[in-house]
């Protein structure tokens, strides 16, 4: 028996590993948890240990490494769930993770969980698995949608056939899962002896030299569990194993006969010999797949999800449901936020708000301490929140929905020729509408695009998908400066299509800066196309609700919250501290001053958007508040540094008083669809790629396109009136 | 600007360039004169000579011939090139015709670690993406037999173990026209004009000065040569069975489509066609996978 997680350099802490809040380091038995993506790998995990991970229907959602524990006849059992992955020949990051693991960190047991309607393709992973270790608890997972499907499995029979116990379960309903927990018990503490399937070598010059090569190590170490394995790996010149071999860790051997056998066995094995491997390993699943399924007629298999893809995906139905389905989203979510909004606007400013300042007022505060907690942290903390919160709580688990029915992959599928034609994947036309919620969400959901130009690219440009922030303000200015151009019988539909315009023209935007990187920067990195169209799954609706609360929600604002409370401290002072009789504010606006001319907006406006980079909710009410402050307008406003919103009439009485134009409407929209992300979202994109450079192309590139448009327009609109 | 350094980096280009040149002519038996490296390196005939008495001082070579240190040199350049072309081919998305330049640019620039360190990385690679055995750190290559594709009888099934990059024209229309290593080709007829090569269930016509850049040997037993045709031309409703990936396939993209199932034998069938005919999803092993076209062209399939 082996804990030995953390103790060799490939599992030590730090190399992808990420602890759920539960303490698994005094663990009797570790247990790996293996699967393809997409199998309920990740149910399987949280029904065993009782913690929440979600996930969605997508391939390969389980992207850092999750451990749990879970206790059964009175021992203590750490699980740890590997990167779903579809082999283990250690040819992506994913697979090496999982690989190494069960390879070096020598689990006790190694679970794997496969899709009882997909088997066949599942069984060549279990092979690869069997390959490397003895100790191996095959599950069959999915058990109720092969049984809805009428596939039959014969687990008796999948037991002989790979030598090792097999346990049915469907772990959404809770099914098959002690059976699974005492199998694994049994098979850790040594009650049950497994005797894994070993594929046999086919004829043909690869195979001879693999043969040859698996008697020199049989030679060599004898007492290697998985000799043909590792025969395997040194002839694909696998680094790991090489080294592993040199450093003893299969025993003491003369590792340079082994090694050099390898080398002059290479070059016979040509270029093609793991193509022939991966090609053994398929036959093999397949024969020992047909033993063990039963599937009913085919005729009547899947029909109603064939019936239901034809139409989704239909020449004439597919795009018309597409625009219906997402304009109800959107329509739930604009009419849907706007009343606890308000709820929560009144709560925090109308009400909290004055009775904390009455408070520190009372408890003897300074002034500056009052205002740069209550009017500077707080103020811009609730304001977010106000906001923030009531569009996402709805907009995120109504598309958490859509995504575990399996319709978003379809969405993707639709759309991929578009994004093709731009260089980039089809499911970034979801990154892109979940951009539309929230931009930081949107760079995380890029997830989802497994190859790394265009999940770059789908950061990149998530930025030019108009977020719940930027909408208020779009709707804002354009109804109080081109809605009132129009006769005021139509001024509702003209400002609504100025908002449509420049979200169209984000749209436009997106594919255009996709087109140019896919063609320079990015050229270099790996592109590849996957979309599976995985099966449609009745969504479980309270649970969805309950984890994209937890998981999008709340994380999404946990970070705004974090990010807008400095925001706040900086704007209230800016607005307070005084150098030679002005405000840093009214310094600053003046030097930005010439800057904002050419761009056609103000001074005012450019340092409201430098000070409330966190967070774009805030940026219109600090523009009312500066514009208050260095215009020196009387009656209005609550004071230096405190923002604040106010009738529209007011409001549009404040901007003009404040120099604002047509044109510095036009430009301030234009301006709101085009700069830098919030601070929130650039912190996301360094998150996720892990890269200063591309963070910082994602920041740059929006807001250098945005001076550029803002002045051409500054320019055009001077020239022609 | 150092213009000191400069001068000694242009001199080292020169050289490790004049050295692969005098190992490639005493591989081919070619004989070998300063008049010889000018024309191939276009450089004039004084610089030419003036390369080769350098090479001579420093002792890589003796009377138009490589010393033993000047052949390992050779060697060393050669690994680093062919193993940055295998790194380009495998773990970048850069276009084929760029693999060559852009190796041709690195292999100057690269240390011995740099090279092993890459070596480490691809899993110590046999061959180059165009065919090529790339030389062992200890300076082993084995021969590589093979013809010209314009000397090979019509008929007769041939795989391509080799296509030379240079010159970069010839290359470039190769490439265009989908010949890698490991393609299965045969030769319908042949004039002294020009040669009706069938690859793939495509025919392609090639001069024969072209057709002499690959180099061909018999294709292995087994190898498929019977009909076949792209997944991407199969109607939808059809079922068809792999018969093989294209070796045009190559790299992450490889990996994928065989990680999906797509592998010989595999049966597939065409379910989804997009809305703008474009990606098709298909049905293999109880699985419904999106492809775009150029993926589902590399997919040779039989139909029944």
């Amino acid at each position: 028996m082996s804990t030995a997680c953390g103790t060799c350099k490939e599992c030590a802490p730090g190399n992808g590993l990420r602890k759920l809040g539960l303490d698994v380091d005094k663990a009797d038995f570790v247990v790996a948890l293996a699967g393809n993506p997409n199998v309920g790998k990740s149910t399987v995990f949280n029904a065993l240990t009782g913690l929440r991970q979600h996930t969605g229907n997508w391939p390969g959602k389980t992207v850092v490494r999750a451990e749990g524990a879970f206790q059964t006849e009175g021992r203590d059992f750490k699980l740890v769930d590997l990167p779903g992955t579809y082999s283990l020949l250690a040819r992506s990051a994913d697979e090496e993770v999982a690989r190494d693991f069960i390879l070096f960190a020598k689990p006790d047991v190694t679970l794997v969980v496969v899709d009882a309607t997909r088997l066949e393709r599942n069984l060549n992973l279990v092979l690869q698995v069997l390959e490397i270790t003895d100790r191996v608890v095959l599950c069959i997972n999915l058990m109720d949608e092969a049984r809805r499907h009428g596939i039959t499995v014969d687990v008796e029979g999948l037991a002989r056939d790979l030598g090792v116990p097999v346990v049915a379960t469907a772990a959404r309903q809770r099914e098959g899962l002690a059976e699974l927990v005492a199998t694994v018990a049994s098979v850790a503490m040594g009650r049950t002896e497994c005797r894994p399937y070993r594929s046999r070598d086919a004829s043909g010059e690869a195979h001879e030299a693999l043969r040859e090569m698996t008697s020199v190590v049989t030679a060599a170490l004898p007492s290697l569990p998985n000799a043909r394995w590792v025969a395997l790996r040194l002839l694909d010149g696998d680094d790991h194993v090489i080294r592993a071999i040199r450093a003893g860790e299969f025993g003491e051997t003369s590792a340079d006969g082994l090694l050099a056998k390898a080398e002059e066995l290479r070059w016979k094995v040509g270029q093609e010999f793991h193509d022939k491997i991966v090609e053994t390993t398929y036959a093999d699943a397949g024969r020992i797949a047909r033993r063990s399924l039963a599937y009913p007629d085919a005729s009547s298999r899947f029909q109603w999800e064939r019936r239901l893809d034809k139409l989704v995906t239909s020449r004439i139905w597919g795009f018309p449901l597409m625009g219906l389905l997402f304009a109800a989203v959107f329509w739930i979510t604009i009419t849907g936020a706007n009343v606890p909004s308000g709820w929560l606007y009144d709560l925090f400013i109308g009400w909290l708000y004055p009775l904390l300042q009455t408070a520190g007022q009372n408890v003897g505060l300074p002034w500056w301490l009052n205002g740069l907690l209550v009017d500077g942290i707080y103020l811009a903390t609730a304001w977010v929140v106000a906001v923030m919160l009531p569009p996402m709580a709805i907009f995120f688990p109504i598309f958490t929905l859509l995504e575990d029915l399996g319709y978003l992959p379809r969405v993707a599928f639709n759309l991929d020729t578009l994004f093709k034609r731009a260089g980039a994947h089809g499911k970034q036309a979801l990154s892109m509408m979940m951009g539309y919620g929230c931009n930081a969400a949107g760079v995380v959901a890029t997830r989802i695009i497994d190859s790394p130009r265009e999940r770059l690219i789908a950061i990149i440009t998530n930025n030019f998908a108009l977020c719940n922030g930027r909408w208020p303000t779009q709707i804002l200015i354009a109804s109080l400066f081109i809605g009132v151009l129009a006769p005021p019988a139509l001024a509702g539909v003209v400002s609504a299509m100025a908002v449509v315009g420049v979200t169209l023209l984000g749209v436009v935007f997106m594919f255009g800066v996709s087109w140019v990187l896919s063609r320079t920067v990015l050229r270099g990195e790996v592109s590849t196309f996957s979309l599976e169209l995985p099966p449609y799954r009745p969504p479980r609706v309270l649970q969805t609700i309950y984890t994209s609360l937890i998981d999008r929600t709340l994380v999404v604002l946990w970070r705004a919250v974090v990010f807008a409370a400095p925001a706040g401290c900086v704007i209230w002072l800016v607005s307070n501290v005084r150098v030679d009789n002005l405000t840093l504010a009214e310094h600053a606006v003046e030097w930005l001053g010439p800057l904002g001319w050419l761009m056609g907006l103000n001074g005012v406006i450019l340092l409201a958007y430098i000070i409330a980079i966190p967070a774009n909710e805030i940026v219109i009410p600090t523009v009312l508040m500066l514009t208050v402050l260095t215009s020196g307008i009387s009656g209005v406003g609550a004071g230096a540094g405190v923002m604040f919103e106010a009738e529209d009439a007011s409001t549009k009485v404040v901007l003009t008083q404040g120099g604002w134009t047509l044109l510095t409407a036009v430009n301030l929209m234009l301006f709101s669809l085009l700069h830098n992300p919030c601070s929130t979202t650039i912190y996301t994109i360094y998150k996720e790629t892990r890269s200063a450079k591309w963070t910082a192309l994602a920041a740059l590139l929006p807001v250098g396109l945005g001076i550029l448009v803002t002045s051409l327009v500054a320019l055009a609109a001077r020239w022609f009136f | 600007m150092n213009t000191n350094s400069t001068v000694r980096e242009q001199d080292r280009v020169l050289v490790e360039d004049a050295l692969k040149h005098l190992y490639n002519c005493a591989e081919h038996g070619q004989p070998l004169c300063a008049e010889g490296l000018a024309a191939n390196e276009e450089i004039s005939l004084a610089e030419a000579k003036r390369i080769l008495s350098a090479l001579e001082q420093a002792g890589l070579a003796s009377e138009c011939r490589l010393t033993e240190t000047g052949r390992a040199y050779a060697l060393q350049v050669i690994r680093a090139h062919r193993l940055y072309e295998t790194y380009l081919a495998l773990e970048t998305g850069y276009d084929e015709r760029r693999w060559h330049p852009q190796a041709h640019d690195k292999e100057h620039r690269l240390s011995a670690e740099e090279v092993n360190e890459l070596a480490v990385r691809l899993g110590h690679p046999r061959f180059d993406p165009h065919g090529d055995p790339i030389p062992t750190a200890d300076g082993h290559m084995p021969e590589v037999a093979g013809k010209p594709l314009s000397d090979w009888p019509p008929g007769q099934a041939a795989r391509i173990i080799h296509i030379e990059d240079e010159p970069e024209a010839v290359y470039a229309q190769l490439a265009a026209l989908g010949f890698v290593p490991g393609l299965i080709v045969r030769v319908l007829s042949a004039t002294p004009q020009r040669l009706m090569v069938e690859a793939e269930g495509q025919q392609h016509v090639l001069a024969p000065m072209v057709a002499a850049n690959l180099t061909v040997t018999d294709a292995p037993a087994g190898a498929v040569t019977g009909k076949v045709s792209p997944l991407s031309a199969q109607p939808t409703g059809q079922c068809c069975r792999v018969a093989q990936l294209s070796p045009r396939c190559r790299g992450a993209e490889r990996r994928r489509l065989m990680d999906l199932g797509f592998v010989p034998g595999t049966v597939v069938e065409v379910e989804l066609r997009g809305p703008m005919g474009d990606p098709t999803g298909y049905r293999v092993r109880e699985t419904l996978v999106a492809l775009r076209r150029e993926q589902a062209e590399w997919v040779l399939v039989e139909t029944a």
